[in-house]
């Protein structure tokens, strides 16, 4: 093991270490609303004949829910006496910007994923499992959302905001086009020739997209960014 | 550092400062607040870039090569150890991981360490055992406590140290 993938994996485990009860929280949050998700449509569907709506609502709870969660993790590496000192330390170990940033990374991601499988396995139990293409399109929105989120844990003020914004945002992009992007140019309400085809290329290759730009992004900041707080 | 100070949105947090701490020297400097203390303590170490001025550490720039400073400087937080870390031992395993030290040879060197400072409690000696593991060119405290100065001094050896403090009182014992 290298040098950085040693520390890179110290880093990832000692922010799980600190961030145990807000992990397993997250799951908990996640199988209870995955149990309440009012259903409302058969519970065993051929993904590739699925309508609009059953699509709909199939993504709508794991993708916004999880998502949320996903943010709010994101926003919780940074910030708080516990963070705070790992934070100092993390900062004076001589590793890149770019290696700190994937492995703070990593610790959103991996508790955003949890959740999301944890809702799956809930929805699985309660009979309304979607298939698992629609679990991998939650995941994609969720772990693209999580990403653009960190960014906002290295802004202050109106830019913190907008960056949160951003991750909604793309949670909600990423919905549209798993959902939509293939009824159009069609009649409304109807699907395209390649059913779910492209709404799940587009979905993903817009979240694999904007999870790349984003990881990068936050590298760069972080590498720019001072660990002095506000007061 | 030379003309070295921190800014943010236009305010200067810590004012401008030129030192410059040689081989084997010791220095503390008291700051009119012990905020500004902390931020001259990481500009010093590399942990923060200066926003006018410049900082080097044996010709290291930390805007160009903050690895290279980050290998040359110890850093003492003023912030107590992570509660993460249940035990001695797991808090050296995750700072010899960080500074890609061997284990068994980082904890012997701690342990060694943390006997002659028998008597400091550990929310200061662990941080201080944590920062000479890489056995640093220079060391930088930020606002150590005065009075365990002695032994953590005499711990610390004759490397370069820098210290910063909130009040004149805590630099004379660091002095």
């Amino acid at each position: 093991m290298g040098v950085n993938a040693r520390a890179i994996g110290a880093i990832v485990l000692a922010r799980l270490r600190a961030q145990r009860r807000v992990i397993a929280s997250c799951s908990v949050a996640a199988i209870l609303v995955a149990f309440l998700q009012p259903h409302g449509i058969p519970s065993v569907k051929n993904s590739l004949e699925a309508d609009l709506l059953t699509r709909g609502v199939w993504l709508a709870g794991p993708a916004f829910f999880c998502g949320m969660l996903g943010i709010v993790v994101a926003m919780l590496q940074r910030g708080g006496e516990r963070m705070r000192q790992l934070e100092l330390l993390e900062n004076s170990a001589p590793i890149f910007g770019r290696e700190l940033a994937r492995a703070t990374a990593a610790v959103p991601l991996i508790a955003a994923t949890i959740a999301t499988v944890a809702y799956w396995i809930a929805q699985f139990v309660a009979g309304f499992a979607a298939a698992p293409t629609y679990f991998v399109l939650a995941l994609a929105s969720v772990l693209a959302s999580t990403l653009v989120a960190l960014s906002a844990t290295l802004r202050r003020g109106s830019a913190r905001w907008l960056y949160i914004g951003l991750a909604c945002a793309t949670s909600a992009v990423a919905y549209l086009l798993a959902v939509y992007a293939d009824t159009f140019g069609t009649a409304p309400g109807q699907l395209g020739h390649y059913p779910d085809a492209i709404g799940v290329g587009t979905e993903l290759a817009f979240c694999a997209i904007v999870g790349f730009i984003a990881l990068r992004q936050y590298g760069e900041a972080l590498a720019r960014y001072d660990p002095i707080p506000e007061r | 550092m030379r003309d070295a100070a921190f800014a943010r949105a236009g305010e200067f947090l810590a004012n401008r400062l030129t030192l410059e701490v040689n081989d084997g020297e010791r220095i503390a400097r008291a700051f009119p607040s012990g905020r500004e203390a902390g931020i001259v303590a990481l500009m010093a170490s590399g942990g923060v870039k200066a926003t006018t001025g410049t900082v080097f550490i044996d010709g290291f720039d930390p805007k160009i090569q903050p690895t290279q400073c980050k290998r040359l400087a110890g850093y003492v937080p003023h912030e107590l150890v992570p509660l993460e870390f249940a035990s001695f031992e797991r808090y050296i395993e995750y700072r010899a991981a960080l500074w890609n030290l061997d284990s068994e040879r980082a904890l012997g060197h701690a342990r060694h360490l943390l006997e002659h400072l028998d008597g400091v409690h550990e929310s200061f000696a662990y941080p201080l055992v944590g920062a000479l593991l890489a056995d640093p060119m220079i060391l930088v405290l930020d606002r150590p406590q005065a009075a365990y100065a002695s032994r953590m001094l005499a711990v610390a050896g004759a490397r370069a140290i820098f210290s910063t403090h909130a009040t004149e009182a805590e630099a004379a014992a660091w002095a």
